[in-house]
C-alpha cells in the first residue's frame, strides 16, 4: 500500500505489463516511468530514483477486518480468484512480515512469528514490537514507544499485554482494549507480508533480527 | 579462389570481446539494491493495462452476504476512514493495482 504524491506530484498507477525479478512493474499515467511494484522505486523513466512511501496496511481476512471497523468499505469488483483464504499461508515458511526503508531492511519470519507470536525488538534505536495473530494469520508490526514511554510486550490469549501496566493489547489493529491505556493506539510501522523468496531477492541484505 | 572467413579471427574483435568482458562480470555479481537499480531490465509479459481510478464499494453490510468471513483482505485504515480490499477481487493482471483515495489522501493498493 503506497501514498500516490511523491514530492506533492501525484501518481496514478497501472500495469506495465512486464516483470522484473518475477514480480510486477508499474508505469504511472503522468510521466510513463517505469516503477519496482516491490520496491515502490521508479526504476527509469523522468521520475527515476524516486521512491513511493509505503503506508502501514493489514493483510487479515474479512471476518477480523469488519469485526473491528464496522464502518470499513469494501472495494467491489468481480472476483478474480477464490484461492485467497485463510488457508493461503498454512506454509509459514514461505512467507516474511519485512520492513524496507530502513538500513538494512528487517524481516521477521512467519515460522518464528508463530512460535513466539510477541517478538520486542529494536531497528536502530527505535524500539517496535512484532505481533503474529495465530487465528486469522495476521503479522503486524508496531512502534514500542507510546506517550513518551518505551512498552514492552508479552503474549496473551486474548491480544498482548503490556508489561508495564497490564493492559491488554488488540493485535490486528494495536489498540489498547483493556486496563490503563484503554482507547490508546500503538502507531503501526509500514511492514509488509511478503513471499520470503521474492522479499530476499529485492532485499537480499535482510536482517532478520535478534529478538529479545 | 579463397573467401573472406566472417568468424576469423582479427584484432579488432579480440579488443571487442576483452572490452565486453567487465560487463559480463557485472551482470554476474549478486542483487543488491545498487545492481538492482542498473540492472532494470524488465521482460513484456502482456500488454499495458489501463490504470484503475473508478470502481464500486460496498459497506460491510451490503458486502457481508457475499464475501466469506475467511476470506483474505488488506485493510487501510486513514484517520477515521477504513477501506478493505478483497484479495480475491484485487488479483489477476488487469488490476493488481488501486488507484484510491481515503480521506483525501492518494493511495496505490497493492499488494
Amino acid at each position: 500500500m503506497y501514498a500516490r504524491n511523491p514530492d506533492q506530484r501525484i501518481v496514478t498507477l497501472g500495469v506495465s505489463g512486464m516483470l522484473w525479478n518475477r514480480s510486477l512493474v508499474m508505469y504511472d499515467v503522468e510521466t510513463r516511468s517505469y516503477w519496482s511494484h516491490l520496491l515502490g522505486r521508479a526504476m527509469s523513466g523522468p521520475r527515476r530514483n524516486t521512491d513511493l512511501e509505503q503506508i502501514p496496511s493489514t493483510m487479515t481476512d474479512w471476518g477480523a477486518w469488519k469485526r473491528r471497523y464496522p464502518n470499513t468499505r469494501v472495494l467491489w469488483l468481480p472476483r478474480s480468484s477464490r484461492q485467497y483464504r485463510r488457508g493461503f499461508y498454512q506454509a509459514p515458511e514461505q512467507f516474511v512480515l519485512g520492513l524496507a526503508g530502513v538500513n538494512p531492511p528487517r524481516a521477521w519470519e512467519f515460522t518464528q512469528l508463530s512460535r513466539h507470536p510477541v517478538v520486542n525488538d529494536q531497528i536502530d534505536s527505535k524500539r517496535v514490537v512484532a505481533v503474529f495473530d495465530p487465528d486469522t494469520v495476521t503479522a503486524r508490526l508496531y512502534s514500542s514507544e507510546l506517550r513518551g514511554k518505551i512498552l514492552e510486550f508479552e503474549r496473551d490469549a486474548k491480544g498482548f499485554l503490556d508489561v508495564q501496566t497490564r493492559s491488554l493489547w488488540d493485535r490486528i489493529t494495536g489498540e489498547c482494549i483493556a486496563g490503563q491505556y484503554k482507547g490508546a493506539k500503538l502507531v503501526p510501522m509500514p511492514a509488509i507480508v511478503s513471499y520470503r523468496n521474492t522479499w530476499l531477492t529485492f532485499h537480499p541484505k535482510t536482517d532478520f533480527g535478534s529478538p529479545r | 579462389m579463397e573467401t573472406a572467413n566472417p568468424f576469423k579471427w582479427n584484432p579488432q574483435w579480440v579488443l571487442m570481446l576483452v572490452l565486453l568482458i567487465p560487463t559480463a562480470v557485472e551482470a554476474q555479481k549478486p542483487v543488491d539494491r545498487q545492481s538492482t537499480e542498473t540492472n532494470f531490465r524488465p521482460r513484456r509479459l502482456l500488454k499495458e493495462q489501463p490504470a484503475i481510478t473508478q470502481f464500486d464499494t460496498k459497506s460491510a453490510a451490503e458486502a457481508a452476504g457475499v464475501l466469506d468471513p475467511n476470506e483474505l483482505v488488506l485493510g487501510v485504515v486513514i484517520g477515521d476512514e477504513a477501506r478493505a480490499y478483497p484479495i480475491n477481487m484485487l488479483t489477476g493482471p488487469r488490476r493488481e493495482i488501486i488507484n484510491d483515495v481515503i480521506n483525501q489522501r492518494p493511495i496505490a493498493a497493492t499488494w
